[in-house]
C-alpha cells in the first residue's frame, strides 16, 4: 500500500489569532520544518483541548502559507467559525501558546497541472480558505487564476484581503448583495463554460453540485474539496466514509466508501457526485 | 534476574520488567492497539513506532469484502465517541495481499480480528487466515449480528458465543482470543462459555451500546441510529468487567475500554488483564501507546516490580 509518510505530530507555537468577523477566526502557527510538503487543499487536526474534553482533535484546511514574521522559517494559517465546544475552547488560545498538531494530511488539490488549462477557483463561505493557498501556489507559478467567492452577507467574507495582495480580483456574490453581486456564486459563473477552463471548488454541498453540474456541462476537469466529521484523520478510523459515485448501471449492493481523510479531502468530482439525475 | 541497566534502559520497550504471555504468546510488553482503531497499522505509519508496541489488533477483516454502514458513522460523546462503521474492510484476500506483508515484518505481535455474519463466515476466514504467514493469533469479534438470529449479536447469547468459538478452533491452530461484548447482563457467563468452546484468552471490553440524537434535525445522528461508545468515558465499566472476568475464568485477559495512561493501564493489569489495548486515546494521540509503555516500564522500575507480578494483585490473596 502507497501511504504518505510525511504526517508526523509536532508541537508548534501560535503566532497570531485575530478575529476576521463576528464567528470566524484566523490562526497562524510557525510551520514546523517537517511539514515543508505541505500543499494546498492538505489539512491539519489540531487538539484543541489538552484535557479529555473535548476528546477528538479538529480537522482544518491550511489557509495559506507565508514568511513568519520573524523572518526564520514559515507560518501557516486556519481560519475557522466558532460553532461548538471544540472551536470554542481553539478560540482561546493565544499567540505564544503552544498547539499539538498532525499533519500535513489528505490529498490535496492538483497542482501544477500537466496541461495548460485556465483555472477558475470557486469558493463558498469557509471554502475560501483553502482555495486562497492553492491561488498562493498558482500565482507563484505565475498564473493568476480567475476567483470566484460567495457569502452570505459582506460581513462573512473572509480571504479578500489576500486575493488582493496575490493580484487576484475575486468575483464576489452575497445572498443579500450587501458585498458584490446579489445571489449565489454558481449564478455568475458563464454558460456554457469554456472548454479550456479547469475547475477547482470548496464550499457547501448544493454548490459543489451545482459547480461540478456545470464543469460536466462543459466537460471540464473539476476539482472539490468535502469535509466530514473525523476521528483519526489518517484512515483508520473509516469515520468520515462518503459514498463513491458509481455508475447508474450498478445495483444498491455496490454501494463503496471513500474516506474524506486519506482518499481526499479533494476529489476529482466523478468520484464522489453521481449523475445519474 | 540480571539485566545491565543501561542496556535495558536503552531497550526499555522490550524490557524483561515488560514481558507478558497470553494465548501461548509471549509479548514484548502488554500494550495492544484495539482492534478498529488502528487501522492494518500502515495508517499510522510516521506517526508512531509499531516496533515499540506489544502489538497490534488489526481492523476486523470478514471473508468478503464489507463497504460499512451508511454516514453519519461518528460522533463525539462526553469524554469519547459513539462510532457505527459497521465494520468496513477488504475482506481477507485484500488483506492479505495488501496489509499483512508489512504488518509481519514491522510488529512484533500480529492479532488478526475475524468477523462474520454466520458461523460459517467466521470458519471460512479463520481457515483462509490460517494458511497464511505472520500471524501470531486470531481475536474473534462476537459482537457481530448474527443474520441468521435476526441480527442479534453472537456475543450476547453464551451457546451462540461458544457455537463461534468451537467452529473456528476447528480449522486453525493459531491462539484464539475472544472479544467480549459489554452489552450482556452477565459478562462471566459469555467468558465461561467461550472459555469451554477453546478460547485460549479473551479481550474485553469491545463498544458500549449508546445513541446520539441531533436537536436541530431532531433526528438520531447515526445513520445507523445505535453506535459504539469508546474512550475514557467507559473505563470504570470496562474495569468493573474485567475484574468480574477474571474470578471467572482461568484464561488470560486482555482489558481494554479507555484507556489513555500507563495509570490506566495500570487499574486493568491490577484488576486481573496481562495485557492492555489502546482504543480511542490513540486518535487524539497516536503516541498515547509508546506513552503507556513507557509509563509501565517507569512503575516497574521505580516499584522494583513487574507486570507479570501485577497481574490481578487489587485482588488480594490468591486467585
Amino acid at each position: 500500500m502507497c501511504q504518505d509518510d510525511n504526517k508526523r505530530q509536532f508541537i508548534t507555537r501560535i503566532t497570531s489569532h485575530r478575529q476576521l468577523t463576528r464567528d470566524i477566526w484566523e490562526l497562524r502557527c510557525d510551520l514546523p520544518s517537517g511539514m515543508l510538503s505541505a500543499s494546498p487543499g492538505q489539512f491539519v487536526m489540531i487538539e484543541v483541548s489538552p484535557s479529555l474534553q473535548p476528546f477528538l482533535r479538529r480537522p482544518f484546511s491550511i489557509a495559506y502559507r507565508q514568511p513568519a514574521p520573524s523572518g526564520k522559517g514559515e507560518e501557516f494559517a486556519v481560519i475557522y467559525r466558532v460553532v461548538g465546544e471544540g472551536t470554542r475552547r481553539l478560540k482561546s488560545l493565544s499567540p505564544g501558546d503552544e498547539v499539538n498538531i498532525i499533519g500535513p494530511l489528505g490529498r490535496g488539490f492538483t497542482w501544477p497541472r500537466r496541461d495548460d488549462r485556465r483555472p477558475v477557483l470557486i469558493g463558498g463561505g469557509l471554502g475560501v480558505p483553502p482555495l486562497l493557498f492553492l491561488a498562493q501556489r498558482m500565482v507563484a507559478s505565475g498564473v493568476v487564476p480567475q476567483f470566484f467567492a460567495g457569502f452570505t452577507r459582506a460581513d462573512q467574507a473572509v480571504g479578500l484581503d489576500m486575493l488582493s495582495e496575490l493580484g487576484v480580483v475575486p468575483v464576489v456574490a452575497t445572498d443579500d448583495g450587501s458585498l458584490g453581486r446579489r445571489g449565489l456564486v454558481t449564478e455568475l459563473l458563464p454558460d456554457p463554460p469554456p472548454g479550456d477552463l479547469c475547475v477547482y471548488s470548496c464550499g457547501p454541498l448544493p454548490m459543489l453540485q451545482a459547480v461540478a453540474s456545470w464543469c460536466r456541462t462543459g466537460r471540464i476537469p473539476c476539482e472539490v474539496s468535502l469535509e466530514n466529521r473525523m476521528a483519526c484523520g489518517v484512515g483508520a478510523c473509516l469515520g468520515c466514509a462518503w459514498p463513491a459515485a458509481v455508475p447508474e448501471s450498478h445495483d444498491r449492493d455496490s454501494r463503496r466508501y471513500v474516506l474524506i481523510c486519506k482518499d481526499g479531502p479533494v476529489f476529482a468530482a466523478e468520484e464522489v457526485f453521481a449523475f445519474d439525475r | 534476574m540480571t539485566v545491565d541497566v543501561d542496556d535495558e534502559e536503552k531497550t526499555w520497550w522490550r524490557s524483561p520488567l515488560l514481558r507478558t504471555s497470553l494465548a501461548g504468546l509471549t509479548l514484548q510488553n502488554p500494550v495492544l492497539a484495539a482492534s478498529g482503531t488502528f487501522g492494518y497499522g500502515i495508517e499510522y505509519g510516521g506517526l508512531v513506532d509499531v516496533t515499540k508496541l506489544g502489538g497490534i489488533c488489526t481492523k476486523g477483516v470478514s471473508i468478503d469484502p464489507w463497504p460499512g454502514n451508511r454516514p453519519p458513522r461518528l460522533a463525539e460523546t462526553p469524554a469519547g465517541m459513539l462510532n457505527a462503521i459497521g465494520l468496513q474492510n477488504p475482506g481477507a484476500a485484500a488483506f492479505a495481499e495488501d496489509y499483512l506483508s508489512w504488518l509481519a515484518e514491522q510488529t512484533p505481535a500480529v492479532v488478526v480480528n475475524i468477523v462474520g455474519r454466520t458461523i460459517e463466515e467466521y470458519s471460512a476466514v479463520a481457515a483462509f487466515l490460517d494458511r497464511k504467514a505472520g500471524i501470531d493469533a486470531l481475536e474473534i469479534n462476537i459482537s457481530c449480528p448474527n443474520i441468521k438470529k435476526g441480527g442479534l449479536s453472537f456475543g450476547t447469547d453464551p451457546q451462540a458465543a461458544a457455537a463461534v468459538v468451537k467452529a473456528v478452533r476447528r480449522v486453525t491452530s493459531l491462539p484464539l482470543i475472544a472479544k467480549l461484548t459489554p452489552n450482556v447482563t452477565d459478562i462471566t457467563q459469555i467468558a465461561c462459555a467461550v472459555e469451554a468452546a477453546g478460547a485460549d484468552a479473551v479481550s474485553l471490553i469491545n463498544t458500549i451500546t449508546g445513541m446520539i440524537i441531533d436537536v436541530n434535525r431532531r433526528r438520531p445522528l447515526l445513520a445507523n441510529v445505535f453506535g459504539g461508545l469508546s474512550g475514557p468515558a467507559i473505563m470504570p465499566v470496562a474495569l468493573r468487567m474485567v475484574w468480574q472476568v477474571y474470578e471467572a475464568v482461568k484464561i488470560p485477559i486482555i482489558g481494554m475500554g479507555g484507556i489513555t495512561s500507563a495509570h490506566d493501564a495500570l487499574q486493568f493489569i491490577m484488576a486481573g488483564a496481562r495485557a492492555v489495548a489502546v482504543g480511542s486515546a490513540t486518535f487524539r494521540r497516536p503516541d498515547t501507546m509508546v506513552e503507556v509503555v513507557r509509563g509501565l516500564y517507569d512503575y516497574c522500575r521505580e516499584q522494583r516490580t513487574s507486570i507479570a507480578a501485577l497481574v490481578g494483585v487489587a485482588h488480594g490473596g490468591a486467585h
